[in-house]
Order: structure tokens, then C-alpha cells, then sequence
């Protein structure tokens, strides 16, 4: 028992940190990469003069945020305001906690991976919507509202769509999930006669809940200032900021896992490339997918927003669990 | 009635629209990059910096006659004359303030000796409001040094210094290029 613990322990702290440090260190690259992408997009490129095409930009932008006045405005409600920003990024670095990036490389590999993900994942809203109560001003009040109505809606769509994976696995289980969809490509659940709905689904309210375009109505700067984080300088801002490339990163690691076979080779003779390369592949991808759509799409609005939610992906995503029970089940 | 259907929840049309941003992503790059690596080269028409003429023997154009200065319609120029040895009426003082001018080129139009000039210089920011004012021997030394009209109206190739002279971006005449 006393040896279990002394190197479980050493394990899980050591696993904890990584994942913590992936989450932290992730978000720089990818303003980078987000940032060059949105150039090449609209035929210019991007960061230049900051290190080889402008690679260091996000150290400088960075440094920048650090150095800057944190100002809590007066009326504000101070706690609140501090803890808002943790609040928003916390939640997204314990969701990396049950994601398998290969069959080994795991912090913890729960039976009720999916539902803790979903669960935990919920809790970040709760971070906007303090920051937007705590800032005293109309417009952060307003974006948080946004953003709860925005999650509520959003939340049961995306429970539909991982409930049709869940049916195919039969099982909570990330690794099970991973495990039932070896084999190639043709039993990944994007494919059309697995759960290319429930894909479909995932993604739309993935965006919704990452908060990114085109669901980025919390921070809707064209009706709303900036939205929740309104009042938000310096380091606190840069965390709020953080917390949106953390949820793009998760939900983008999720989707690799649920949908896209996590760390399973696409084609059998590639099986002997290592999983963690497929499963960093595959959320680049989805990564990718999340950073063109912004810079393709505008903003929904609102009431189309909670049209699309409830009116086609809540209905479609009960259609998708019905049909998928019609086929798994056993007669 | 289905197909408008299906083209509403699977968003057909912002489908369409990541297509064509895709297709951008890989097409070239149109920024031109001053002052870092390249560099515009003006047409002959291009009001740009002032510049004085000087005549074949080196002698001033300028007859100081002022008409300049009056026609300006925000007052830029300021000319003092005097009569040099030759009899013949010269500005002693011309200066102008570029923060105030609009570059119509009404000053270059009325100069009955062809003496003020538009030039292709457009770098002259600077540290101090002093250094936008032109005197007589700065718009002497502005006179554009491209002549030939095949390279105007070009993009050339060029390198940004910043030394004790000063911050300049330079042409390297390694390339050249019309952006269009």
C-alpha cells in the first residue's frame, strides 16, 4: 500500500503538471498560428518583423499584457472580479486531465470520462458570466447573460451528440470509446454510417461553447464593447484570452477522441507511427478547422443563434440518438 | 423543400464560403513589405516632396516672386526676398511647413519660372515638428534622383537602416517589380 501510493502520487502530480503546462503553453503558438492564418486568408502575411515570420510576436504581445495596469473599475465587485478569469480557465485544464492522448499517455482514465468532461466543462461559464456580473457595467452584464443563455442551449445539443457515440462504444469510457473505433478510418464515428451527425452537432456547439465565431456573442464587440471581459486589463484580460484558446484546444481534443479516432492510425500500415503523433494530428486539425471558420464566417445573431440551437440541432440530435439505437441495438 | 432544408442545418452557404477561403489561404501574398525588405518607386506624376529647380549654371530658378505663397491655400510657404549682385530678385527665406500642406499642387502650377517642384519623396517623418519645415537648402537637396520611367511606378527592393544618420529605407536595386 505505502509503495503504491509514494510513486502513484509522484505520477499524478507529474502528469498534472504537464497538463497544466501544455494548456499554458499552448495558447502562445497558436495566437501565432491564428494570426497567420487569418493573413493568409485575407491575402496578406500576417506577423513579420517579430523573429523569423514573426514566431516571437505572441512573446511580445505577452509581455506586453504582463507589463500592463490591472484595473478593477470602481463598484466592482473585487473578489468576483479577481477570480472570474480562473474561473473561466481552470475548467479547461481539468477537462485535459481525462482526454487519452494515446493508450499510455493519460493523467487519469476514468469510466465516466465523458460525463466528467461534459460536467466540468459546464463550470467555465460560470467564470464569464461572475466577470460579467462583478464588472458593474452594462455591457460585461449583458455578454455574461449572452454567454449563459448561449451554454444552456448549446449544452444539451452537444449531450445529444455524445450521447450517439457513447451508444456506438457502449461505454463512458474515453479509452473504450478510442478502442471501439480501431481499425482504420471506416470505424472512425466521423464516418457517414457511424455518427457523422452527431460529429456534425458536436462541432457546432463546440463552437458555441468555446466561445469563438460565429457563436462569440458574449463578446459581440459590435453591439456590446467587448462583451464580459469589458472591463478587463493587463494579465486578467490575458487570462480570459488564454481560457478561449484552452476551450478551442479542448473541444478540439475531444472531438480527435470522440469522433476522429483519437490516438488510432487512419490506415493499417501507418499503425506503427506512435499514437500521441495521430491524436496531436488529428486536434491540430480540428484546431485548424476552429481558426479558418473564424475567418470565413460572421457573427450569428442572436435570435438565430437560439434558432439554430433549439429549433434544428436539439431535434436533429434526438433524431441522431433514435436512429443510432435503432441500429445498435440488439434484436 | 427538403433540399432548403438540409442546406439550413448543415449551413450550406457558410460551407461554400470556407471553400473559397481555403482556396485564398495558398494564393500570394500582396503586401508590399516596407520599409523591411521592399520599397515604392512613385510615378513622374506623383506630388510628392518639394523640391527647388536650379538652371544649367546652378543658379537658383526661384525669382522669389511670391505668387506661391499667396495662391497656397493654407499659407505653407513664407518668402523674404532680396536683390543679389546680379540685380536680379531672390528669396533670402523659403520655408515651407509640410505639416500643413495638402499637396495640391497649386504652388507647382503657378510658378511662372517652373522653379517649385513635386519631387517623389514621401519618407520625412520625424522626431521634432522642426524637421517637416523646409528651408531653402533642404528643398534644394530633394530633387528625386529616378529619372528613368521605366523604373517608376515600381516596387524595388530595399533594406531599412537606422544608424547615426538617421532612419532610411534604401533601395538595394537587387529586384524590381510592378505590383499589379
Amino acid at each position: 500500500m505505502e509503495a503504491l501510493l509514494a510513486s502513484d502520487i509522484f505520477w499524478v502530480v507529474f502528469k498534472s503538471f504537464l497538463a497544466v503546462a501544455i494548456i499554458f503553453g499552448l495558447p502562445l503558438p497558436f495566437t501565432w498560428l491564428e494570426r497567420k492564418i487569418a493573413g493568409h486568408i485575407q491575402v496578406r502575411p500576417g506577423p513579420m518583423r517579430v523573429g523569423f515570420h514573426g514566431v516571437l510576436q505572441p512573446i511580445a504581445d505577452g509581455l506586453k499584457l504582463f507589463l500592463k495596469e490591472d484595473i478593477i473599475p470602481t463598484g466592482a465587485d473585487k473578489f468576483l472580479f479577481k477570480a472570474a478569469p480562473f474561473m473561466a480557465l481552470i475548467p479547461y485544464i481539468a477537462i485535459f486531465v481525462a482526454i487519452p492522448m494515446s493508450d499510455e499517455a493519460y493523467v487519469s482514465n476514468m469510466d465516466i470520462g465523458v460525463l466528467y468532461v461534459l460536467a466540468i466543462g459546464g463550470l467555465s461559464i460560470y467564470g464569464i458570466i461572475m466577470g460579467g456580473w462583478a464588472s458593474n457595467s452594462k455591457y460585461a452584464l449583458l455578454g455574461g447573460l449572452r454567454a449563459a443563455a448561449q451554454m444552456i442551449s448549446y449544452e444539451v445539443a452537444m449531450g445529444f451528440a455524445v450521447i450517439g457515440v457513447i451508444m456506438m462504444a457502449q461505454s463512458l469510457n474515453m479509452q473504450d470509446i478510442v478502442l471501439a473505433q480501431q481499425g482504420g478510418f471506416l470505424n472512425w464515428n466521423i464516418m457517414p454510417h457511424k455518427q457523422l451527425i452527431a460529429f456534425f452537432i458536436f462541432m457546432v456547439a463546440g463552437f458555441a461553447e468555446a466561445n469563438r465565431i460565429p457563436f462569440d456573442i458574449p463578446e459581440g464587440e459590435g453591439e456590446l464593447g467587448a462583451g464580459f471581459h469589458t472591463e478587463y486589463s493587463g494579465m486578467r484580460f490575458a487570462l480570459f484570452a488564454l481560457a478561449e484558446y484552452a476551450a478551442m484546444i479542448s473541444i478540439s481534443a475531444l472531438a480527435a477522441v470522440l469522433f476522429l479516432g483519437g490516438w488510432t492510425s487512419p490506415v493499417g500500415f501507418l499503425d506503427f507511427v506512435p499514437g500521441i503523433v495521430w491524436f496531436v494530428l488529428k486536434t491540430l486539425f480540428m484546431v485548424y478547422l476552429f481558426m479558418w471558420t473564424r475567418f470565413t464566417w460572421p457573427r450569428y445573431r442572436y435570435d438565430q443563434l437560439m434558432t439554430l440551437g433549439w429549433k434544428f440541432l436539439i431535434p436533429l440530435g434526438v433524431a441522431n440518438v433514435l436512429i443510432t439505437g435503432l441500429f445498435v441495438i440488439d434484436f | 423543400m427538403l433540399k432548403d432544408f438540409l442546406k439550413t442545418v448543415f449551413l450550406w452557404d457558410l460551407v461554400q464560403g470556407m471553400r473559397l477561403t481555403f482556396r485564398y489561404q495558398f494564393k500570394k501574398v500582396v503586401t508590399m513589405h516596407y520599409p523591411d525588405k521592399e520599397k515604392w518607386v512613385p510615378y513622374d506624376r506623383f506630388r510628392g516632396l518639394h523640391y527647388q529647380a536650379v538652371d544649367e549654371e546652378g543658379e537658383l530658378k526661384c525669382v522669389a516672386c511670391e505668387l506661391c505663397a499667396r495662391i497656397c491655400p493654407a499659407g505653407v510657404i513664407t518668402i523674404e526676398a532680396y536683390e543679389d549682385d546680379k540685380g536680379v530678385r531672390r528669396p533670402s527665406v523659403y520655408e515651407m511647413d509640410l505639416h500643413r500642406c495638402a499637396y495640391c499642387g497649386l504652388c507647382v502650377e503657378v510658378c511662372p519660372e517652373d522653379a517649385i517642384n513635386h519631387g517623389a519623396g514621401y519618407e520625412f517623418a520625424g522626431f521634432d515638428r522642426a524637421d517637416a519645415v523646409m528651408s531653402l537648402e533642404k528643398l534644394l537637396k530633394n530633387k528625386p534622383n529616378e529619372t528613368d520611367p521605366e523604373k517608376m511606378g515600381t516596387v524595388a527592393s530595399a533594406r531599412f537602416i537606422r544608424d547615426k544618420d538617421g532612419i532610411r529605407v534604401e533601395e538595394d536595386g537587387k529586384k524590381r517589380y510592378r505590383w499589379w
